[in-house]
């Protein structure tokens, strides 16, 4: 049983705002997953190929994989009811 | 920038360089702005296949169609996008946006690595509100995102043409995108008894002096082309050259012939020869050495090859020395507008010295008589200013028609040619005078001609039998009389028509100067806005300032 698999494209991942962001992402997926997830974070400042190859247009963005539909999530998180609604 | 402001970089739309003074204002940008439908995609592309042309690289960031629906959508224009850097911003199945704290850095990225990747000078935004629109966001993120979208776009010293889609779009609704470009170009659609008509405006072009008229836009077979109003003023060059018809006594009636960038109109029945006379003049022109252009409303160019061959004029010879292009258009296959856009369109291509149009009363058909005058009025416009010869010919109905919508499209031209079939004698005989010859001399005489296969001939002037000469003689007085009558009604005419003219240009002038005036005051409250923000910013960070130095150790160590 393979776990839920999410990718984090963040420009700049070393910024407060998005150290923050990835903060408040990871404290909702623990409490939506307990048994964990997989989560890839990327920064694409130093990855623009990745960015390329995503089709990522802003950031930050959170993609799922798995479960399927794949979903794409844009912004910082900070309205964590409103992800909540998406992911569940 | 110098005095005579940026320099231009071509825009790939015929007639488009003109309006804007040679094209878009160089490393700086544009938006284009319409409805869906009006062309915005294709205005857009043919800048970036135009730079392709030249060998420069673009850049093309689609916020709208995949590449493979856009390569697909101009293959029939015969376009090829193989040079062009596409980035595909379409939109992905589930996205969402949750709050406003984001930005559009990666694209940023993207554009940055792609423009360095081609060397390309020329970059195309295609649907930018579209991700505005898509993911929600709000008027303040969308105007802060635009505006480092500019700014950043301007550092990197390319030429940006932006397309957003005109109504409530968070860019639009409050002209914010206007206010930011330097250059706005609007693109509107119109459906007028099942044809559709294009125009293209230049609503704001920063550091240039443009006209705010409303162009004809067409979509045509290789690409889109802008048929220019002519200029505010109408400064044209005069030359007194006199172009020969090809009929030397009609040629000497006028004093010569016909001066070098007239409008000529042939008015006369069905079966009086009026297209013969188009046709002589073209072949004349030919004869010189010159380029002729022929349209016709009526008939397709074969038909008319075969008919003035019955008239001794050899049009095939010429069409096969290159020097004579027919053109067989149908009258009510498109609105006027955009007959107007396809016979500039010709007119620049082929750059012909004189241009006959058969007959122009066709137009009846697709539009009231003020319309056709206005669009012929534009075209008159375009052939003076290039020194172009223009005749068109009239089919005149019933006779009570000639003094109404004749006279109202005989109004803008300077010579007038009338034909008619005389009856006298018991004879059923073509005749001819000149109603007029603007600035000119000319025989108030009717002249009886002929067609034959030796073409039009003009016979000696009658001193026949009694009867003959008196029943021209009446007919003459009456001829007098009603060209009196005539010229009266076309002086009244001609000043309506001015008026109307000139109102409208002062109309056009207010509504510029309210523009200017909007545009003036958005800049102020942005101006504003854009303080308030920093003073908020600055208030903000001092607040942050003051907290991390009671919570960090000294000497912190990131970057607010």
């Amino acid at each position: 049983m393979s776990r839920p698999r999410f990718s984090l494209y963040l420009c700049g991942a070393a910024l407060p705002r998005n150290r923050q962001a990835r903060k408040r992402l990871e404290t909702l997926l623990e409490s939506l997953y307990p048994e964990g997830v997989e989560l890839r974070v990327v920064d694409i400042q130093s990855d623009p190929e990745a960015a390329e190859s995503a089709g990522i247009l802003a950031a930050p963005t959170l993609i799922r994989q798995w479960p399927e539909p794949v979903l794409r999530i844009i912004g910082d998180f900070s309205d964590a009811d409103g992800v909540r609604n998406l992911l569940e | 920038m110098n005095a005579a402001g940026p320099d231009r970089i071509s825009t790939g739309v015929d007639g488009l360089d003109e309006i804007l003074g040679g094209g878009y204002p160089h490393a700086r940008n544009a938006l284009v702005v319409g409805q869906a439908g009006t062309g915005k995609t294709l205005l857009s592309l043919a800048f970036l296949v135009e730079g392709g042309r030249h060998g420069e690289r673009g850049v093309l960031v689609s916020f709208d169609e995949t590449p493979t629906d856009l390569t697909d959508n101009v293959r029939s224009l015969g376009w090829d996008l193989g040079g062009i850097r596409i980035i595909d911003a379409s939109p992905p199945p589930e996205e969402h946006a949750v709050g406003d704290q984001f930005d559009l850095a990666p694209l940023l990225l993207r554009l940055e690595h792609a423009i360095q990747a081609s060397g390309a000078r020329r970059v195309v935004l295609d649907a930018v509100d579209n991700f505005f629109s898509r993911l929600n966001v709000g008027e303040a993120l969308a105007r802060r995102e635009t505006r480092r979208l500019l700014r950043w776009l301007k550092e990197r010293g390319v030429t940006a043409l932006l397309t957003v889609e005109s109504g409530d779009g968070q860019l639009t609704r409050s002209g914010i995108a206007e206010y930011l470009c330097d250059t706005v170009i609007v693109l509107s659609l119109e459906v007028r008894e099942h044809s559709a008509t294009r125009h293209l405006r230049v609503a704001k072009l920063r550091g240039g002096r443009h006209s705010a008229n409303n162009h004809p836009f067409l979509i045509g077979i290789d690409g889109p082309v802008v048929a220019p109003l002519s200029s505010l003023d109408l400064n044209y060059d005069v030359t007194d050259r006199l172009l020969g018809i090809g009929v030397a006594e009609l040629d000497r009636m006028l004093g010569g012939g016909l001066l070098q960038g007239c409008t000529t109109l042939i008015s006369g029945p069905a079966g009086s020869g009026k297209s013969t006379f188009g046709a002589s003049f073209a072949c004349a022109a030919c004869d010189r050495g010159e380029r002729a252009l022929l349209l016709s409303f009526e008939e397709s160019p074969e038909q008319i090859i075969r008919n003035m061959a019955s008239a001794g004029l050899d049009l095939a010879a010429w069409r096969t020395a290159g020097l004579l292009e027919i053109v067989g258009s149908r009258p009510t296959k498109q609105g006027l507008e955009n007959h107007l856009a396809e016979i500039t369109g010709h007119v620049r291509r082929f750059d012909p010295a004189v241009v006959v149009l058969d007959p122009i009363s066709c137009f009846t058909l697709i539009g009231n008589r003020d319309q056709i005058t206005a669009m012929l009025i534009r075209l008159i416009d375009l052939l003076k200013s290039r020194q172009k010869t223009l005749l068109m010919t009239y089919l005149i109905r019933h006779q009570d028609e000639e003094e109404a919508t004749a006279l109202s499209v005989s109004s803008v031209a300077d010579v007038w040619l009338v034909l008619r079939n005389v009856e006298s004698g018991g004879e059923f005989n073509h005749g001819l005078y000149v109603v007029k010859n603007r600035g000119r001399k000319h025989s108030n005489q009717i002249r009886e001609y002929r067609i034959s296969d030796d073409g039009i001939q003009l016979p000696p002037v009658y001193v026949g039998p009694e009867g003959v000469l008196t029943g021209t003689a009446r007919v003459a007085l009456e001829a007098r009389e009603r060209n009196q009558r005539l010229a009266r009604q076309q002086a009244i005419e001609v000043r309506k028509q001015r008026l109307a003219v000139r109102q409208e240009r002062l109309q056009r002038e207010i509504d510029r100067l309210r523009a200017e005036f909007q545009e003036e005051q958005l800049g102020l409250q942005e101006e504003l806005r854009q303080l308030e923000e920093q003073e908020q910013q600055n208030h903000r960070d001092q607040q942050a300032m003051r907290s991390r130095r009671q919570g960090d150790p000294p000497g912190g160590n990131e970057n607010p």
